[in-house]
């Protein structure tokens, strides 16, 4: 399936960010003035991260806690300058999940109406897709019910048939779509696999190994805003898998 | 792992392959396109949002109709009475009424473009589209928002014996030209307070300075007479003062800016509507 054309290149990326942080408490011997005022600092995020996507290829993109994968996903998709580097793509990797435009006081019926116009469909297209998006998320008569009152599995089921209505040339898949019951599990498996097929390539995120492996040839493996490894799935899964074991033990 | 290429060979690579970059940035031109191709997610956010809002609130509506009644009974008491500012006007309560309703549009306009960016956040940060959409969805709800309660002035001018005149149907449009002018004064500081928080600290001072200024409660052609120029040509043409005299204008004719003032006050709030759209989206290429 993976050709050798790019559809991706980023080059030198790095993201910093500035930080406030807090001063000494008083018994660490910080005076008050200096508890109020607190001082910035830089934080390396994201540190020199070069690699490139093939059409085709479905890429995952692992790393513990805090390894950077969130602001390299943020700069992928455009919605985050990088303080250095650039990212090139035939077109702008788009995120499957659309927690910005959701308003938890609405019903699901209008929030999935206002959700395919973010998504850049014509009011008349919107119609249609709409109808498409009820079934898919299987809330039938709760759809009007205001959101908030939704579990986490329904409104993961609402972001995820939201999200698959347009897929993108580059889709980025983040954790956050993994929460929802088998049966939803089974139906999202396998939608997965029908927009990896549409969709020139996928890059997936997640700490958990176990989908990794299930859904991707190549994985990159970020640590510390480094990236460590990049290769097969098989060969880089087994050396994280180490890695997580011993962060365990030193623990 | 390969060594990468360098940035400038990357770059070479990415552009013999037709690749572009993510985060390109627009030009003023195709900004304001793309704004415009947005047009109904922007309407229908804000008309989400004033319906997510008024679903918390049983008597939404109501309070939206006590409220600037309430105000203008105590303005009423302690400057109309108190100060002696009744004789300011020969109707001094449509006078007052129509002061505070169109104060308070202004107020929501500005306010509401100038936090924008800090309500609606979560937004900001998730959608690819022009960032300008979000304070323009604000000013959309400002203005809807004050259409139930705008209609207020109506039942008032009849009972304080103003009678019907052709000019009451223009109306519409001097809401439109007070929600713009207050959405423009407010983009002006949208960008700056989403990245410098204790702006917003500043923001009741300002509108309170406005406030007084005015004139929502005394005429300012009477009351600023004594005061020395610049001061005086500044105070008697300020801006809102001259958007609350054109909504009294329309019913009460004595209260009629010159045609040079009206002239002005819509000149103002296009350039200052542009002003606003230039420096938001410099500020957007830029990335703050």
């Amino acid at each position: 399936m993976a050709t050798n054309e790019p559809i991706l290149i980023a080059s030198h990326v790095v993201v910093d960010y500035d930080v406030r942080v807090q001063r000494k408490t008083a018994n660490e011997g910080g005076n008050i003035l200096s508890q109020i005022m607190g001082h910035n600092t830089v934080v390396h995020a994201v540190q020199d991260v070069s690699f490139e996507i093939n059409r085709g290829e479905s890429v995952g993109l692992v790393g513990t806690n805090g390894s950077g994968k969130s602001s390299l996903i943020r700069v992928l998709s455009g919605l985050q300058k990088p303080t250095s580097g650039a990212v090139w793509a035939t077109s702008t990797p788009a995120m499957l999940s659309l927690a910005g435009t959701l308003i938890r006081n609405l019903s699901g019926a209008r929030n999935i109406r206002l959700g395919l116009l973010a998504l850049g469909f014509s009011p008349d297209e919107v119609g249609d897709r709409y109808k498409e998006a009820v079934e898919i998320s299987g809330l039938k008569d709760k759809i009007h019910h205001p959101m908030r009152t939704y579990s986490s599995g329904q409104q993961a089921r609402l972001k995820f048939a939201l999200a698959i209505s347009r897929v993108p040339d580059i889709l980025l898949v983040d954790e956050a779509l993994g929460t929802g019951d088998a049966r939803f599990a089974h139906k999202s498996q396998r939608l997965m696999e029908e927009i990896r097929q549409t969709a020139g390539a996928v890059l997936m995120v997640n700490h958990s190994a176990a989908i990794i492996e299930q859904n991707c040839e190549r994985v990159l493996w970020l640590e510390k805003g480094k990236l460590r490894a990049d290769g097969p799935t098989e060969d880089i899964m087994e050396q994280y898998r180490e890695y997580q074991q011993l962060a365990k033990k030193s623990k | 792992m390969a060594k990468p290429l360098s940035f400038e060979d990357a770059q070479k690579r990415a552009a013999d392959l037709g690749l572009v970059r993510v985060d390109h940035v627009r030009g003023l031109w195709d900004y304001i396109k793309e704004t415009w191709q947005t047009r109904h997610f922007t309407f229908q956010f804000a008309v989400s949002k004033i319906i997510a809002n008024s679903s918390q609130n049983r008597l939404g509506l109501f309070w939206e109709f006590l409220n600037p009644l309430l105000t203008a009974a105590m303005y009423y008491v302690a400057f109309g009475l108190l100060l002696g500012t009744r004789k300011d006007s020969p109707n001094f309560i449509f006078f007052l009424i129509a002061g505070v309703l169109t104060f308070n549009l202004f107020v929501q306009s500005f306010q509401g473009s100038a936090k924008a960016l800090i309500t609606d956040r979560e937004l900001a940060a998730n959608i690819r589209f022009p960032a300008i959409l979000i304070p323009i969805s604000s000013s959309i709800q400002a203005l809807l928002r004050s259409l139930p309660t705008m209609t207020l002035i109506i039942p008032v001018a009849l009972l304080t014996g103003v009678s019907f005149h052709w000019s009451w149907l223009l109306l519409p449009f001097q809401l439109v030209l007070t929600v713009l002018f207050g959405s423009a004064l407010g983009l002006l500081l949208t960008r700056p307070m989403a990245r410098i928080r204790d702006l917003t600290e500043v923001l009741p001072i300002v509108t309170r300075v406005i406030m007084f200024t005015s004139g929502i409660f005394f005429d300012v052609t009477t009351r600023f007479e004594s005061i020395p120029e610049p001061f005086h040509s500044v105070a008697i043409n300020s801006p809102v003062a001259l958007l609350l005299d054109v909504t009294r204008g329309l019913f009460i004719r004595e209260d009629l800016p010159t045609h040079a003032q009206i002239i002005g006050l819509v000149i103002a709030t296009f350039s200052l509507t542009f002003v606003g759209l230039v420096l938001f989206w410099r500020g957007e290429r830029r990335g703050n």
